[in-house]
């Protein structure tokens, strides 16, 4: 199978203040295990171009956008306690969400089977009119939003560790777009309950699978068989779009998921097999830690190409069967 | 008005400490109940001033919001509950206010974090525009009881 392969590495002028662990770095590592799973000619490059501020503005309030721009235009600073912008974060924004409209346009002209684009800021925190968690533009948002004003339907699957509250909170309404997360609970950002099942124009629209700390890949494995997979399949998306932190890690030094390189792989064997080929895009998000990120992309990238990579073995044996069972009873009370 | 009930925002900072004891010297003169608020986010700053991972050092925040940061409440004899909530702060400020219907709201003047300033709208500016409640916004050198 072919894959579309981007990054804005090449671009990237979202520098970090010291210290900060989402930083340049990550996108070395992530392109390094694209280059360690060895696609061949299954790799097919995809180039960036910036996103146009009406493609942002379909989840994003303008008024934010030209404030965002302006701060970095006056040499950046600081959002919130966890989020710094540079002067060239705007124009790295721009780039990241493009990448995104990009890969899910090649992929619509049948270039690719599958597509993962490797970019930051990361996106899935930030809200419609306000960065956090790192994020700036909710860059898997715009790509949705992008498909959905084409007339298409969009489940996106959210596995980073932290719960994509901006995600949910832009599609929570949207009969549109389905959001299904699995993530640690309780964490930051606080949301992500199995309670919340999506707003009255959408029904059973969201999905949540919150995991104790410790939870290993086979949990996070039921809770997408028992609970993502069904939501999916009853959604019956023209698109599938991930949401791929790798900072469930259990290397991962933001957070107490205990998932390995091996269960990334499985995980994107189950998300192929929801959507027809060229209907997936996979989007990089968190993950801290840059040799358990190196080698979470390379599983997660030659699977996508039909590749079987274990650089690990699967993780087993860590709680969290009870929270998937309560989130399976919680979509069984639905009548979506 | 009469305030029975006050949420004040805790971050360890000087500027939140002056919020804390302000808050103290209300809550002693009318006996109101303080809830004192920790937003966890994604990163903290040590002892040291360098930023390092939240999560891990859950415990540890939960243990220096009872012991040491709330402290002025523990010295002016108030009664007050101590609560570390995921999540960025003026998120977490503004809903926790909702769930306990407070009847104020104290911050501190150069926002949460340790940082000077905020951009696009520091902590305290971001919780007083988007408050439904009254908001008390404590400047950092302000002594308790001033």
């Amino acid at each position: 199978m072919s894959v579309l392969v981007g990054t804005v590495a090449d671009v990237d002028h979202h520098v970090a203040p010291h210290g900060h662990p989402e930083r340049h770095e990550r996108l070395l590592a992530v392109v390094a295990g694209v280059r360690d799973a060895a696609l061949g000619d299954d790799a097919i490059a995809l180039t960036a171009r910036p996103a146009l501020i009406t493609e942002l503005a379909r989840v994003h309030d303008e008024l934010y956008l030209d404030a965002l721009a302006q701060l970095c235009d006056a040499g950046g600073g600081q959002l919130d306690p966890d989020t710094a912008t540079a002067p060239g974060s705007w124009a790295t924004a721009l780039q990241a969400a493009g990448l995104g409209i990009a890969a899910v346009e090649a992929l619509r002209a049948g270039n690719g089977d599958a597509a993962f684009v490797a970019l930051r800021p990361p996106g899935h925190h930030a809200v419609r009119d306000r960065a956090m968690g790192f994020c700036l533009v909710n860059n898997v948002a715009v790509a949705a939003a992008s498909l959905a004003a084409c007339g298409d339907t969009v489940a996106i699957v959210d596995w980073d560790v932290h719960h994509g509250n901006g995600t949910q909170a832009i599609f929570w309404d949207d009969p549109r777009v389905l959001y299904a997360s699995v993530h640690e609970w309780p964490a930051y950002p606080g949301t992500g309950r199995a309670c919340e099942t999506g707003g009255p124009g959408a029904p059973g629209g969201t999905v949540n699978v919150p995991l104790p700390e410790g939870a290993t890949g086979d949990v996070a494995l039921r809770a997408f068989d028992d609970v993502i997979a069904p939501a999916i399949v009853d959604f019956a998306p023209d698109w599938l779009l991930v949401s791929a932190g790798f900072d469930a890690h259990r290397d991962d030094p933001l957070a107490g998921l205990a998932w390995s390189a091996g269960d990334y792989a499985l995980l994107t064997t189950r998300v192929l097999d929801l959507v027809p080929r060229g209907r997936v895009a996979l989007f990089l998000e968190g993950g801290y830690d840059l040799f358990a990120l190196r080698r979470s992309v390379q599983a997660t990238v030659a699977t996508l190409a039909g590749a079987s990579c274990r650089p690990e073995p699967p993780t087993s044996g860590g709680p969290g069967r009870d929270a998937v069972a309560d989130a399976v009873r919680v979509r069984s009370r639905l009548e979506v | 008005m009469h305030v029975q009930r006050l949420l004040v925002a805790v971050d360890g900072s000087a500027n939140g400490r002056a919020a804390v004891e302000w808050s103290a010297g209300l809550a002693a003169l009318t006996g109101a109940r303080v809830l004192a608020v920790h937003a966890l986010g994604l990163l903290e700053r040590d002892e040291h001033g360098d930023v390092v991972p939240a999560q891990p050092r859950r415990a540890e925040v939960e243990a220096r919001l009872r012991s040491d940061w709330c402290a002025p409440l523990s010295d002016a004899v108030v009664t007050h509950e101590c609560i570390v909530r995921d999540g960025d702060p003026v998120t977490v400020i503004l809903g926790t206010a909702d769930e306990y219907d407070v009847d104020m709201v104290v911050v501190g003047s150069r926002g949460l974090g340790g940082y000077p300033e905020l951009l696009l709208g520091s902590t305290s500016t971001q919780v007083a525009q988007r408050s439904s409640r009254p908001v008390v916004i404590v400047p950092e050198r302000h002594a308790a009881g001033a």
